[in-house]
């Protein structure tokens, strides 16, 4: 009998199983082990199977695409080409080398300094990220890589100019020292173990991080995402690993010098990210390895290797632009669709909650009801004054609607609420405490906030999305979410089943694991709003809630926004939809021109003359 | 002038010299830049493939120099034409995000370098000075007529291109392009065209500042790359979208660079354009004379 | 009908901005499509000058089919886009302005000091700044350079996309007299306005759009006389009833 209670509203919806790819499931979790099984099993046969000089090419490949992973790994996590990371790989491996060499440190110390001293150049380098923009950023980092070994061939003192430094002595265990087999060994497991910890990093409370930043600066920071902190967190990891993977670069080699890192190797590792494909995060592995084989294979002429990396490079980016890897695995999962075994729609998790009576899955009551005062705020954008000394309240547990017509301000006053840009003058006060100055730390103050188009990262599932709605609400640290252990495991579990419940309450459980991209414009509405309550906010700012809905989906969005409210969460809307904020809304302001016209219940100020020419616009001027 | 001045004043006219050839890259990168949005990374390659055919020309063929110029002009332009169409004008038609013609220039930049190692080899050729052997004593510092050359060229097409803009209605339609895409378009301006055209004349200036400067660097085929990345330099300190721009903050660079070889050592040139670079991303990120607010891309 | 519209949608990613929209504008009409804010209004303009793509329908000119022709092509056939936003070119002169507007005649002298005399005529004030920098006129001479820029290719259609935007009542009043002096010299004009009543005051015809799609079309009188235009623009439910949903393919 508990099974026939669907909380969804459309049961034969929820039993499409071909579209939907549940995100927990027994074939999904036993994917990762199963692919660091794999990648062990295929380094170390190679190393049994090949002979010497085959595995010192595949070392190199492997320490490239260290490299190549980073380089794309700060591209999902920020959205810019660092293509000066060989610069990076160069620092540690000099770090290495001038430590051994020069000041007789043990390997292992070398080691260690190279990846934090590379790790550090690493984000010194990307602090231009912070003023400019994609591109500008993306050459000023190339042209870091030069800038780096042309600087060591002008201290010949250390780090032996031009000629190099020769005989770097390389790692010891005890009285062995480490051969490029036990290096190449070494290198297998480092490569297989990143690629595991960034793919459980992507469902982390970082993960998502990362993707909002990427979406977006300003979307991430209504998050709570620090933008600061978390291009330093993605650079400082992508350049310990550079760093880590050129130290042992020059462990192996016994020898460094600035010819070894020319520009075509910066081209190599970005070509390899980009053949490989970004998405993915074998990708830039697969790619390099391409690159770096492909040359010796195709003719017994080698020089003509750099032809075919631009050809290449050209070719892929207009026939392939994704990438290889992620075209064959869509491809793959397509194919197994259509053979594979149906799998359920929904995952255990909801299933559970599903079978309970689904009434009593109600939405979590605000925790702090608090009062939104605006008092004189005013902003004006070159000379043309948006917005000019407005004041009001919204009183808490109750929807606020703020109308008018084109041009009166409205967008303009959510931004200033959040911090999107400063204010000229007044303040504003959430429950008597003046809301910060910078965007992240509005949202940590409890103010969530939706956007005119819906803001959301299309490639990730509708659970996913509402998940980073809780990012402030996580306590695990970088690390235990990179390795997927104790507390960020059990934080992502938990984050996992709530945002569920509150999908469940919104009537979109049978969505949860669709992509966001997918589904339609009404569901990417509620979709925002259910994260919105994810952040546990104190009020909600609505920006046109209902743009572009019709009928239907404005009543089912309207009945959600009125559970929201007496739930006991504040709510600030936007809007033009007059009918919609006649019958949901409890006190309207009405903006004209910047300016506050009229204040009160909806339907009085809906009746009001003045109201109704500001829309209509005035006989008197012709 | 007291004797040890003279080297810095050397130095000053090297660097003038060599700034007048970053010039001749960055107002190509500026015109192309101005009117679609779009670096490309292998304009650096259009200048050598400009130094071989003056190589190949003068010094193998024996051509005429007036001649040899004219066909460096007018192959790397066709060049030029066939790179726009391969690697920037698919990815100006598809609306979404902009990283398709970096990698896709980046990938000509490398194909380029390698087909002119294939036809002339690894070693650098050296090109014996075009014009006249002469040295010029300028306030009686020797300088040699090459650099000379190069200045003067450089500063006669920047003002070419200023006086073209300003008074030919197809110069002012390339400006509208610049400015605003939409609104050139909705008053008839073919901004395709527009920036194809663009493309063609950044080649050719890059072919002819191949042909001037190969007497002063010598012919070499990796030497692309870093010409590129010192071009962006140069008109990221000018200022991107800005003509004048593209003149000063390449003269800059080049004196900057020339005085610092003197000062230290030649090796240290590229460590001189990097914190010129940083110095104008605190103080002034969109340029000397920039109006594009490089935050904004 | 010289312009004319058949069931064109648009739509931005997911957002479907217009839906199944009509219109025609015959010879020597004054044609307004109003609408509150976000109906799709500019969208629809914007695809009638090429400037949207247009996912299904048909945009025809003189009965040629031109839904795919490039916006810079369609000024030649005659057809001048006013866009939104105030987008003069900044740093040129209002003389070099309006010298752009005439591009596609450069070569033909005669035609431009013929549109010149006609655009200083009805906007005198360009020709006393002709000399001075786009950038430093005020609101309402950029939005006339804007018209007079159109103006300078001697269309046959004016396409205006919310003239009177973000100007004081002033100078909406002053724009509005200048479109009505237009309106006497028998140009085709199509328009997008806000302002209902002082559009309808020099229109012929007009549209109304909700949500992308057409609700209502009339005469002015019709319209003026209409309450539900009105209850439109506030949203609310109207006497006239939800239109059938517009059908877009694809």
């Amino acid at each position: 009998m508990s099974h026939e209670l669907e909380t969804s509203a459309h049961p034969a919806e929820s039993r499409v199983g071909a579209d939907a790819t549940p995100a927990s499931g027994p074939l999904r979790d036993l994917a990762l082990p199963a692919g660091v099984v794999a990648g062990l099993l295929l380094g170390f046969g190679l190393l049994t199977l090949t002979d010497a000089a085959f595995i010192d090419k595949l070392l190199y490949i492997l320490l490239l695409s260290l490299v190549a992973v980073s380089v794309n790994f700060t591209h999902s996590a920020t959205g810019e080409l660092a293509l000066g990371q060989v610069g990076v790989f160069a620092a540690g491996a000099y770090g290495y080398a001038v430590t051994t060499n020069h000041y007789g440190w043990n390997g292992w110390l070398g080691l260690a300094f190279g990846t934090v001293f590379a790790g550090l150049i690493g984000i010194i380098a990307a602090l231009p990220s912070l003023r400019i923009g994609s591109w500008y950023f993306a050459l000023t980092s190339l042209f870091i890589a030069v800038v780096i070994p042309d600087l060591a061939r002008q201290i010949p003192s250390l780090t032996g100019g031009s000629d190099g430094l020769a005989g770097i002595p390389p790692l010891v265990i005890g009285s062995h020292a480490l051969t490029f087999k036990d290096v190449y060994g070494v290198a297998v497991v480092l490569v297989v173990m990143l690629l595991a910890a960034l793919r459980i990093l992507t469902h982390s409370r970082y993960g998502l991080a990362f993707d909002s930043l990427r979406r977006s600066p300003v979307f991430a920071t209504s998050l709570g995402v620090s933008v600061v902190r978390t291009k330093a967190l993605a650079y400082g990891f992508a350049s310990v690993v550079s760093g880590l993977a050129g130290g042992l670069f020059a462990a192996v080699n016994g020898y460094v010098s600035p010819d070894a890192f020319p520009v075509s190797l910066s081209i190599l590792v970005v070509a390899g990210a980009v053949v490989g494909g970004q998405e993915s995060v074998v990708g830039p592995v697969v790619g390099v390895a391409i690159l770096q084989l492909l040359p010796d294979y195709t003719s017994s002429v080698q020089r003509y290797s750099l032809l075919l990396y631009g050809g290449i490079l050209v070719i892929v980016m207009l026939l392939v632009p994704r990438g290889l890897v992620p075209v064959i695995t869509d491809g793959l999962r397509r194919g197994w669709r259509r053979i594979g075994p149906r799998r359920p729609d929904t995952p255990s998790a909801s299933r559970r909650l599903a079978s309970s009576s689904p009434v009593d899955v109600a939405l979590p009551r605000a925790q702090l009801v608090t009062d939104l005062e605006v008092v004189d705020v005013a902003k004006a954008f070159g000379g043309v004054q948006a917005l000019g000394g407005i004041s009001f309240d919204a009183p808490a547990g109750f929807i606020t609607a703020v109308i008018g017509p084109n041009g009166s301000g409205k967008t303009t006053l959510l931004n200033l609420i959040t911090a999107v840009y400063p204010r000229d003058a007044g303040y504003v006060r959430l429950g008597g405490v003046s809301l910060a100055r910078r965007r992240h730390r509005v949202a940590a103050q409890g103010v969530a906030r939706t956007f005119q188009t819906p803001m959301i990262m299309a490639e990730r599932t509708v659970v996913d999305n509402v998940q980073a709605g809780a990012f402030l609400t996580g306590r695990a640290t970088f690390l235990e979410s990179l390795l997927g252990v104790g507390r960020a495991r059990a934080e992502q579990r938990r984050g996992r089943e709530r945002a569920l419940a509150l999908l469940a309450e919104a009537d979109l459980l049978h969505i949860a694991h669709r992509d966001a991209g997918e589904v339609s414009l009404g569901q990417q509405r509620k979709l925002e709003i259910v994260r919105s309550l994810a952040l546990n906010p104190r009020l909600l700012l609505l920006d046109e809630p209902c743009a572009g809905l019709m009928g239907r989906e404005v009543e089912e969005l309207e009945g959600l926004l009125k559970r929201v409210r007496d739930a006991g969460y504040s709510i600030v809307l936007v809007e033009h939809n007059m009918s919609l904020v006649m019958s949901l809304a409890d006190r309207v302001v009405v903006l004209d021109q910047g300016q506050v016209i009229a204040v009160g219940p909806s339907d009085e100020v809906q009746a009001s003359p003045e109201v109704i020419a500001a829309y209509l616009g005035d006989d008197d001027g012709a | 002038m007291p004797a040890s001045w003279q080297p810095y004043v050397t130095a000053l006219f090297v660097g003038m010299g060599t700034g007048g050839v970053y010039a001749l890259v960055a107002m190509g990168y500026n015109l192309v830049f101005s009117s679609t949005g779009v670096f490309n990374l292998a304009q650096g390659d259009l200048v050598s493939v400009g130094g071989f055919l003056a190589f190949a020309l003068v010094t193998s063929s024996h051509v005429n120099v007036l001649l040899a110029v004219c066909v460096a002009i007018a192959a790397v332009g066709a060049l030029g034409l066939i790179q726009e169409l391969i690697t920037v004008d698919p990815y100006l038609r598809r609306k979404g995000d902009g990283f398709g013609w970096l990698i896709a220039t980046l990938g000509a930049s490398v194909a380029i370098e390698n087909g002119l190692q294939l036809i002339w080899g690894s070693e650098p050729h050296p090109v014996p000075p075009l014009v006249s052997h002469a040295t010029f004593y300028i306030l009686g510092a020797p300088v040699a007529a090459s650099y000379v050359l190069v200045f003067v060229i450089a500063v006669a097409i920047a003002v070419g291109i200023d006086v073209w803009t300003a008074r030919t209605m197809i110069g002012q339609a390339w400006r509208a392009t610049a400015e605003d895409r939409e609104a050139a378009q909705a008053r008839g301006i073919n901004v395709r065209a527009v920036g194809i055209a663009a493309f063609v004349l950044a080649a050719m200036l890059s072919g002819l500042a191949g042909f001037l400067v190969a007497p002063i660097t010598e012919a070499q085929y990796n030497a692309g790359a870093i010409m590129s990345l010192q071009g962006f330099v140069a008109i990221a300190i000018g200022g991107f979208g800005a003509q004048r721009g593209a003149l000063v903050g390449s003269l800059l660079l080049g004196i900057a660079e020339a005085e610092a070889s003197l000062i230290w050592s030649p090796g240290y040139q590229s460590t001189t354009a990097l914190v010129l670079l940083m110095l104008v991303l605190v103080v002034r990120p969109s340029g000397l004379f920039g109006r594009v607010d490089p935050r904004v891309a | 009908m010289a312009l004319e519209v058949d069931g064109a949608c648009v739509s931005y990613g997911r957002i479907q901005a217009v839906r199944d929209a009509s219109l025609g504008v015959a010879d020597g009409e004054f044609v307004c499509v109003l609408g509150r804010n976000g109906a799709g209004k500019s969208s629809l303009l914007r695809a009638v000058a090429g400037f949207e793509p247009v996912q299904s329908g048909r945009v025809l000119w003189d009965g040629a089919d031109i839904t795919r022709v490039p916006p810079h092509r369609r000024v030649g056939m005659g057809i001048a886009f006013v866009m939104d936003g105030r987008r003069v070119f900044r740093t040129a002169t209002v003389i070099e302005n309006l010298r752009l507007g005439s591009y596609i005649h450069r070569r033909d002298r005669r035609r431009i000091s013929t549109s010149l005399e006609r655009v200083t005529a009805l906007f005198p004030v360009l020709a006393a700044k002709s000399a001075m920098q786009a950038a430093t006129l005020s609101g309402g001479e950029q939005q006339m350079l804007l018209i007079g820029q159109a103006l300078m290719a001697a269309p046959r259609l004016l396409l205006l996309d919310e003239p009177s935007a973000g100007l004081a009542p002033k100078l909406v009043a002053d724009l509005f007299r200048a479109l009505g002096a237009l309106r006497v010299d028998g140009m085709q004009v199509l328009i997008v306005e806000q302002f209902v009543r002082q559009a309808l005051a020099l229109a012929d015809r007009g549209y109304v759009l909700d949500n992308g799609q057409m609700v209502l079309d009339g005469s002015t009188e019709e319209l003026l006389g209409s309450p539900s235009v009105a209850d439109i623009y506030i949203g609310r439910p109207t006497a006239a009833g939800d239109p059938p949903p517009g059908r877009c393919g694809g």
